[in-house]
């Protein structure tokens, strides 16, 4: 600590030279002049390190004892700067590296969210960012509680929002919830249900509303299979009253669906010669530097790209990246049966997951598989069950006036 | 005199007043063979690099030793480092 002091306030090494060294050394210690690592040369000389300050009031000392003072080394801040004084430019630097350290940590550069499944990050950002909060954004400007509000509003499946402030990182920790349904009147929304295709009905299931269809019926397109009005009779059969409710019914249609798909047993088949040919590219926003990077057919492209990124959120508008083209050559070939066989299965498959994956069953396969000369041709049907029942609205009647004893 | 200074001496005692404080009686304190410190000290009457000499309130000290160096020299305290050989408190 002490030698920072001496450092910051500046020192000077002297040598004393002279007759009566003790006695200086003496009247320095009654004036409280500190001297240190005071060390005697075998030449007789005297050599220690002292304070500026401390200099300036070796004058009488000198005088009196008669002894030669000379500084042999300048040390220290005070000197530092001194020396420096030419060299604007340096203090310049300093003074903008601080500034710039103010400015940085003044801001947000990393946002971080954590907890979120449904919700993607880059979803909550885009919102942060139609709130105004982006990367670089002043700390001040930014109100973790009003965010964390409006972070609730946008998304009701989050349950709990934390927005804090850790430096220089704005935290996000969301907990998502699972979301009620809400509870429609009924009263208010009557719908009917109709049949969105024509189909045999296999399964029907009624929770709401009359039921205008059976299992085993056919359907067409249009027809209401579930209807929202129910009629409410008296003791001798008469409608009295009708009422509306939303109509709720698992409903299944049974219906075929044609399948063709060809795949002509020529084919082109790309092979890589293994020349490679090799470019590079920088990117700032708009403007694009490629080196190596010529439009030649036969040739494919596949580009490295690596964007500049700050934090784990926040990407600067600057990328660089390898080209990579990889020569090829196209070869003609054809598919034999068997080969040409499986690859329609193959697409035959595919296609059938793709329909399974929207929700519905397939309860035959009625698709055959024939190959002729230049083609293999899948054609036939697939026997489809799947759920129906669109919601229709439904006019309502006038209800019947209520008859009296006198009517009759 | 003696009889003042005896008087003093049971005063500091009886008030267990530390005696370098009460009676201005030097403290020396030797690490090792390579640092000494001495506290309570009037002036120094000699110094080479082999020998140093300091008039304390209770007699000379004499140091031998080899490159005497004063590291800290203060109107308290004086901190003196190098080879030493010989401590020798004259009265």
């Amino acid at each position: 600590m002490e030698k920072l002091i001496y450092f910051w306030k500046g020192y000077i090494k002297i040598r004393i030279r002279g007759e009566q060294t003790e006695r200086f050394l003496n009247l320095c210690r009654g004036r409280n002049i500190c001297v240190r690592k005071l060390l005697r040369h075998p030449d007789g000389e005297l050599t220690g390190i002292i304070a500026i300050r401390d200099f300036f009031l070796l004058g009488p000392l000198h005088r009196k004892t008669r002894v030669r003072i000379h500084i042999v080394e300048k040390h220290g801040m005070p000197f530092f700067f001194y020396r420096s004084k030419k060299r604007k430019a340096f203090f310049l630097g300093i003074l903008l590296w601080i500034g710039l350290f103010i400015f940085l940590s003044g801001h947000i550069w990393n946002i971080h969210v954590e907890g979120n499944r449904r919700c993607s990050t880059q979803e909550i950002l885009d919102f942060l960012e139609e709130q105004g909060v982006v990367h670089g954004i002043s700390r001040k400007k930014v109100n973790c509680g009003r965010l964390a509000e409006a972070l609730r509003e946008e998304y009701p499946e989050m349950t709990w929002v934390s927005v804090k402030m850790e430096g220089t990182s704005l935290s996000l920790e969301i907990r998502e919830g699972i979301l009620s349904e809400r509870k429609e009147e009924t009263t208010q929304n009557a719908f009917s249900l109709a049949a969105e295709k024509d189909g045999k009905i296999v399964k029907m299931i009624t929770r709401a509303g009359v039921p205008l269809f059976h299992v085993g019926e056919v359907c067409k397109k249009g027809d209401i299979l579930v209807s929202g009005e129910l009629e409410l009779k008296n003791d001798s059969q008469e409608v009295y009253q009708y009422q509306y409710v939303k109509a709720d019914a698992d409903i299944y249609i049974q219906y075929k669906q044609a399948y063709y798909h060809e795949v002509p047993l020529a084919y082109q088949v790309e092979i890589f010669t293994g020349k490679e040919k090799r470019g590079v590219f920088f990117r700032a926003g708009n403007w694009c530097l490629a080196i190596g990077e010529k439009a030649e057919k036969g040739f494919e492209r596949s580009i490295e790209y690596h964007p500049f990124q700050v934090t784990e959120s926040f990407f600067l508008p600057v990328s660089y990246g390898k080209i990579i083209r990889k020569e090829y050559k196209k070869t003609a070939r054809k598919y034999t049966e068997q080969e040409a066989k499986l690859l329609s299965w193959e697409i035959l498959q595919a296609y059938e997951k793709k329909l399974m994956e929207k929700g519905v069953q397939i309860s035959a396969n009625n698709v055959k598989i024939e190959v002729d000369h230049e083609t293999c041709i899948s054609k036939g049907s697939l026997e489809i069950i799947e759920k129906t029942g669109r919601e229709v609205p439904i006019e309502r009647r006038e209800q019947p006036e209520e008859r009296t004893t006198e009517n009759d | 005199m003696k009889k003042k200074h005896q008087w003093k001496e049971n005063l500091a005692e009886a008030l267990e007043v530390p005696r370098d404080l009460a009676l201005k009686e030097s403290v020396f304190t030797v690490t090792g063979n390579s640092r000494i410190r001495i506290e309570n000290y009037r002036c120094i009457l000699r110094y080479e690099t082999q020998e140093l000499v300091i008039l304390t309130f209770s007699g000379k000290l004499i140091i031998h030793g080899k490159s005497l160096r004063i590291l800290c020299y203060t109107p308290e305290e004086m901190q003196i480092q190098g080879s030493l050989s010989e401590i020798i408190l004259e009265q």
